[in-house]
């Protein structure tokens, strides 16, 4: 079986691969106006002002609750019935696998023409701006989702009804002492692609990249375990896992009987564990609950350095998409240009590329550097006798809401008014002149978002995001540090390094988009 | 005192409410026709970022130096241009944003263009030339 996969994705890539390629035109073009300087400087001023003001409410408050709200929806029997029917998922899932094996045939099959084609809009735009988006602000849908979760159990099922008895062990322990670094590598793959490869829209490329990560997921369920590869090799479920703690709602098992003995190490000090889906699957006291926004970031146990890289890495990355698009970004591409004009000169790799490679490769070190340096800091103003890299593993969630605002405000234009084009292509995924669904004449409106809402709504978003962020700093130094008055102190570098970066964030919603 | 989210989700709505306020009060002029000379020279168009306001009749009085198609993005509005002439491209901005323009030259007496032909990077390629700005009222 697996060897089958092997040699149909090597053909199917390698064949992609010799295409010739046709190069993008107007695919995921941004049409958002930037942000005018009054609305930068008012944006930045609020947000120092309100620093301030929300530090010296907490000088004066009272340290926060250590466990929060929340309400159980399955407690209602029709809402856990509805919620939890085989009948009602089982469409869900086969449209995910479905969506998996449409993205690769249009990709490879279909016209190459990046806006005629289904693939490059789908995952580009629909799937990873729309679905970070949702797994933020509503809740973990991926982890429900997951075509390759999905393909896996049916292969163990179709296993099973071959083999009765049988078991679809994992061939391999995890080796513990990897963690999440190859889900890290695998997100900065991702990444390059997405910001310096060149041919990223093209349909076959987007098509040769689903199937060779097909092949490693499934691979890696295979030989570690289903469970284990999902929380420490399948980049997108440990991504989205680590936003999804910012989500409104969580699940959550009460059985510490079950947690205990479950892979993932899940039990809490106060019982229970949550977002365990490995639990999730086999326990009897299940919840479904609604919980306040961004408090399942306020968790800082057993934060090791592997899950500190990847925020960092995220919130570089998150960063560096908005970045690489302003002016101060292009000159530095043409000075690259410039400099490598005779080692690389090609439509595919040029000096353009070699910056974009340096600014994912080394934009994450220099955030860690610039953090590590304010987590020294923050131990000094402490008093404390910890290290920068324990401070700054145990601060590391506290500004996740800081580069999610931003996140939304710099996609929230390209899903709205881009996106649009997955209307036309789902009546004519392949770019053939179908019209399954009858949408395949939809134009897009450009109307639909209007720049004074925008500007309003992205400076209050970033500000909001900001707000949050201190308050969970301050919570998490109330755990981190022996008393009020260190705590307290505590904040203050960590209250300069987020202005600093809710201010960048905020310029670069400022600035023109010109790549 | 106790901080709490309570506490902070008012100090948020409170803001948003002001920020409401003042948007609603910002509301401007009626809308215009207006109309604006653009030159356009190989790979550069003057001037560079086209400005209007959102609901504004507009006329581009365009002089182009070679004969092409003349391209507004997101609008999606394509034109052809004649290199000896002055063209009019009348649009209404009815929709806020940045929006690329791109002019596609076409070399006088291209009758040779077929599939395969070198050269064809040259000839049939399509420049981004400028910005349109519409801006809220």
């Amino acid at each position: 079986m697996k060897i089958l996969y092997l040699v149909l994705t090597v053909f199917f890539a390698g064949a992609a691969l010799l295409v010739r390629p046709v190069y993008a035109h107007g695919f995921g073009e941004r049409t958002e106006l930037p942000v005018p300087l009054g609305f930068f400087l008012i944006g930045a001023g609020v947000t120092v002002g309100l620093s301030f003001t929300i530090i010296g409410m907490f000088s004066r408050g009272n340290p926060g609750h250590s466990s929060y709200w929340r309400y159980n929806l399955y407690q209602h029997r029709w809402l856990h019935l509805a919620l939890t029917s085989r009948l009602l998922l089982l469409p869900v899932k086969l449209l995910s696998v479905f969506l998996l094996a449409l993205v690769i045939a249009s990709g490879l099959f279909g016209d190459q023409a990046p806006s005629s084609n289904f693939a490059p809009t789908f995952v580009w735009i629909v799937w990873w701006v729309g679905m970070g988006f949702v797994v933020a602000l509503a809740g973990n849908l991926w982890a429900l989702i997951n075509p390759w979760t999905i393909l896996f159990e049916w292969v163990e099922i179709l296993y099973l009804m071959l083999r009765p008895g049988g078991r679809l062990s994992p061939a391999r322990q995890y080796p513990q002492n990897w963690g999440i670094w190859p889900a890290l590598l695998l997100f900065l793959c991702f990444t390059w692609i997405q910001d310096a490869f060149v041919q990223s829209p093209l349909p076959n490329r987007v098509a040769a990249m689903t199937l060779i990560y097909t092949v490693i997921t499934l691979g890696g369920m295979a030989i570690f375990g289903k469970h284990q590869w999902l929380r420490h090799g399948e980049a997108f479920s440990v991504v989205f896992s680590l936003l999804a703690k910012f989500a409104p709602t969580e699940v959550r098992v009460q059985d510490d009987g079950l947690c205990s003995t479950c892979g993932a190490q899940c039990l809490s000090k106060k019982g229970g564990c949550v977002n365990c889906y490995e639990c999730f699957g086999s326990a009897k006291g299940k919840e479904l609950n609604i919980r306040p926004f961004a408090i399942g970031l306020t968790q800082n146990g057993g934060k090791t350095n592997d899950v500190l890289a990847m925020v960092v890495l995220l919130l570089a990355t998150v960063t560096f998409d908005g970045f690489s698009a302003t002016q101060v970004w292009v000159d530095i591409q043409t000075f690259s240009v410039d400099i490598f004009i005779s080692v690389a000169n090609g439509p595919d790799f040029n000096g353009r590329t070699i910056a974009d490679s340096l600014g994912v490769l080394l934009l994450p070190v220099i955030f860690l550097v610039i953090y590590l340096a304010f987590s020294r800091l923050i131990s000094g103003s402490a008093g404390s006798d910890l290290g920068a890299v324990t401070v700054a593993r145990a601060f590391a969630y506290s500004l996740i809401p800081i580069a999610l605002a931003y996140n939304i405000a710099h996609f929230i234009t390209l899903l709205l008014i881009q996106g649009q084009l997955i209307i036309p292509l789902t009546s004519d995924p392949f770019g053939y002149g179908w019209n399954l669904l009858g949408t395949e004449d939809y134009r897009i409106n450009i109307g639909v978002i209007n720049a004074r809402g925008l500007w309003y709504s992205s400076v209050g978003l970033i500000i909001v995001g900001h707000i949050i962020a201190v308050y969970l700093a301050h919570l998490i130094s109330l755990r981190t540090f022996q008393d009020k008055s260190a705590a307290i102190n505590s904040q203050y570098p960590m209250l300069m390094l987020m202005v600093i970066y809710t201010v960048v964030s905020l310029w670069t919603i400022a600035q023109p988009i010109v790549a | 005192m106790t901080i709490n989210p309570f506490r902070i989700s008012m100090l948020i709505i409170t803001m948003a409410g002001v920020g409401t306020i003042l948007a609603a009060a910002c509301g401007g002029s009626a809308p215009e026709a207006v109309e604006i000379p653009v030159t356009v020279e190989g790979k550069t168009m003057n001037p560079g970022t086209i400005r209007v306001k959102q609901g504004d009749m507009v006329t581009l009085k365009i002089d182009a130096e070679d004969d092409g198609e003349f391209h507004l993005h997101g609008y999606d509005i394509e034109q052809n241009i004649d290199g000896d002439a002055v063209a009019s491209f009348y649009f209404v901005a009815d929709a806020t944003g940045r929006f690329k323009i791109t002019f596609h030259h076409s070399k006088k007496g291209d009758d040779e263009h077929k599939e395969g032909n070198h050269g064809h990077e040259e000839e049939d390629a399509e420049f981004d030339i400028g910005f349109l700005e519409v801006g809220p009222r």
